[in-house]
């Protein structure tokens, strides 16, 4: 079985084989906390801030502001990833072929994101990283059950399955979405993906 | 001395409002930011753990998976008026054990409901049934658990003093607010208890939806807020702030007048022969008992004393958890013995200050190096958030906190945050948190129900 074969599972998630120091990159998310601004309506307390994207509070897709799709859209790092520079280094490490949306994702004490699907193809797409996780926070796919995330874990999910995150804690939650093109065929990625499945495993 | 609070937070009691309108608009609004007003105050977590939402069933189950353990519900327009006296009665019925406590009516041929107002339910048995629903009002011909009831009522002979599991089922025509949570509860063989008359004393109700004397019963609220204001206030039931951030001794200490506070902190501050006091109080019997506390308390035996102000001041309001067990308690903890006969030769002044009012101001006079302003909660009682708007509580706030701007102050803002410290005019309101979740994501999330309610009450 090689990565291909893996992502072409259907899997609804998959926890990566990725470390990185939560507690460094939640002091510099605290830092521009108060720059988010509201993501989407179908929640409440959900506020979004991009390190790369198409602006800074440009959080939602790229065919939202005019593009025909999030790979022609003209994306770069944004002011954010000056002041956040470690995160910002960790997200270029990753092997990805080309960046999208980097967002930095709070979810506020009482907060929640109603239940909803991202996609009509079922692929794992984005990479989700825990940079907090209160207990009481849950993020649930329909059919699959809750994604086991904890501070500092990193989960490539496929976000076609209807899902949801309610946060019954009195603590927000921050997570990080990386978004971006990442090919089975690329030897980085391949290699992160086999070592993420056979851990798994 | 246990707050309300505490006790509420020992009972893992939750708050919430049921925002179904009642009534048009405007006066729904009135009605709404009344009673979340008066959540607010009851609840220690302040604006940042509440529920709020149009739908009962959302509200519990929210609750239930907060980790609380009871949700007191109420409508837009009600209000809690005695806290002391509503935890004597709701903890005497948690001792005997309910599965709703509420106003339960008995409307002939509609099945027995629960008026919308206020009620209780024990979330803890209401998941143990399996969480039934509460039931909307509908003409859907039902059979349903006919209770036996008490031929007495509190009034108006549809306001049984009690019911029971009969085990005996009837048709009714019709069905009101609550029937479902009645019905099943009574099939479990559970206690559905009306409001006793202790707890109906104990809170208030606006009545929104009728509109004749709608004005006149909020004023009423809102001078009964004030009115309570104007007690002897002998003792603080919020702890003591910490002042070991003030660099002392206090050469001026300028303070409402309640209790023992001001000479605690005196005491834990430093103060010399030179210290200036002015108390700023709105309450003129609260001025008059720390005037007759410096000429004829000892230093000891506080409750005693108290006793004897209302003796020589019959007129003087009495404050009703001023127990003597709470007194000796408060007096064990400022534990003057020792700093009282200095505290007592210091030049004292009162004057009658509402800090609500543009009349805070006068305080400028006597701000200066080594100042200390203590305001205790002045701004976050039922006094503020019975008796003002939201608007009008933060403008006084504003308005006081620009009068001792630069001062070392001591206090809680309307949101009962702590202040203590130099004070800047820069603290805005945190945001309000309501933890009730919509339908759709709490079915969503149905499966996790008890792994949620377990998590939060670790």
């Amino acid at each position: 079985m090689n990565a291909a074969d893996v992502l072409a599972l259907g899997l609804p998630w998959l926890r990566l084989d990725l470390r990185c120091d939560p507690a460094a990159l939640m002091a510099e998310a605290e830092a521009v906390e108060a720059r988010a601004v509201p993501h989407r309506a179908n929640g409440r307390g959900w506020r979004s801030l991009c390190l790369h994207g198409l602006g800074a509070t440009a959080t939602c897709d790229a065919t939202e502001y005019g593009y025909e799709s999030e790979a022609a859209a003209p994306h770069a790092w944004t002011e954010i990833a000056d002041l956040c520079p470690r995160t910002a280094e960790w997200v270029g490490r990753l092997p990805l072929r080309r960046l999208y949306r980097v967002r930095y994702m709070w979810l506020a004490p009482g907060g929640y994101v109603a239940p909803h699907d991202d996609s009509e193809i079922r692929r794992l797409g984005p990479i989700n990283v825990a940079l907090s996780q209160p207990v009481g926070c849950v993020f649930k796919m329909e059919g699959h059950g809750v994604v086991p995330f904890e501070p500092g874990a990193a989960f490539l999910l496929d976000v076609s399955n209807r899902h949801a995150v309610i946060n019954t804690s009195r603590e927000g939650r921050l997570h990080l979405i990386v978004r971006g093109e990442h090919h089975a065929d690329d030897p980085a990625w391949a290699d992160l993906v086999m070592r993420s499945w056979r851990a798994e495993r | 001395v246990q707050s309300f609070q505490a006790w509420a937070r020992r009972r893992r009691v939750g708050f919430g409002l049921w925002s179904r309108p009642t009534c048009r608009p405007d006066r729904h609004a009135r009605c709404a930011e009344l009673t979340l007003r008066a959540l607010q105050l009851h609840n220690e977590e302040g604006r940042s753990a509440l529920f709020e939402g149009a739908d009962v069933d959302s509200l519990l189950r929210s609750a239930l998976v907060a980790g609380h353990d009871y949700l007191l519900v109420q409508s837009a327009g009600s209000w809690i008026r005695d806290r002391e006296a509503l935890r004597a009665a709701l903890e005497a019925e948690m001792e005997r054990g309910f599965l709703v406590l509420g106003h339960v009516l008995d409307r002939g041929e509609a099945y027995y409901s629960l008026h919308h107002q206020c009620f209780m339910v024990d979330l803890e048995r209401w998941a143990d049934l399996g969480c039934p629903r509460f039931g909307d009002p509908g003409q859907t011909p039902r059979t349903l658990h006919r209770p036996r009831r008490s031929e007495e009522a509190f009034h108006h002979g549809y306001t049984p003093l009690w019911i029971a599991p009969s085990g005996e089922r009837q048709g009714y025509a019709r069905q009101e607010w609550g029937w479902h949570l009645i019905h099943a509860g009574l099939e479990a063989g559970q206690r559905i208890a009306p409001f006793s008359r202790a707890v109906r004393r104990a809170k208030g109700y606006l009545y929104p939806g009728n509109a004749e004397g709608f004005d006149a019963r909020l004023a009423a609220v809102r001078a009964e807020a004030s009115g309570w204001g104007a007690w002897a206030w002998v003792a603080n039931t919020e702890e003591t702030p910490d002042v070991a951030a003030f660099t002392g001794p206090v050469k001026t200490l300028v303070s409402v007048a309640a209790g023992l506070a001001p000479w605690a902190l005196l005491a834990q501050a430093g103060f010399t022969a030179g210290t200036v006091v002015h108390f700023v109080d709105a309450s003129a019997d609260t001025l008059a008992f720390q005037r007759w506390l410096l000429e004829r308390w000892d230093g000891e035996g506080y409750a005693d004393a108290v006793a004897a102000f209302h003796r020589d001041h019959p007129a003087a309001g009495a404050q009703p958890d001023a127990t003597p067990v709470a007194l000796t308690a408060l007096e064990r903890q400022a534990d003057l013995r020792a700093a009282w006969p200095g505290l007592r030769r210091l030049a004292v002044h009162s004057h009658r200050i509402d800090l609500l009012s543009a009349d805070c101001g006068r305080v400028r006079a006597w701000l200066g190096p080594a100042t200390m302003v203590s305001f205790s909660n002045v701004f976050h009682s039922r006094r503020t958030h019975l008796g003002l708007t939201e608007s009008e509580n933060a403008e006084a706030w504003q308005r006081w906190l620009e009068t001792i701007e630069g001062a070392w102050g001591l206090g809680v803002d309307p949101w009962n945050r702590t202040v203590a410290g130099f004070i800047s005019t820069a603290a805005g309101s945190p945001a309000a948190v309501n933890r009730c979740f919509p339908p759709d994501v709490l079915s969503f999330f149905a499966g996790e129900q008890h792994w949620l309610r377990e998590a939060n009450r670790r």
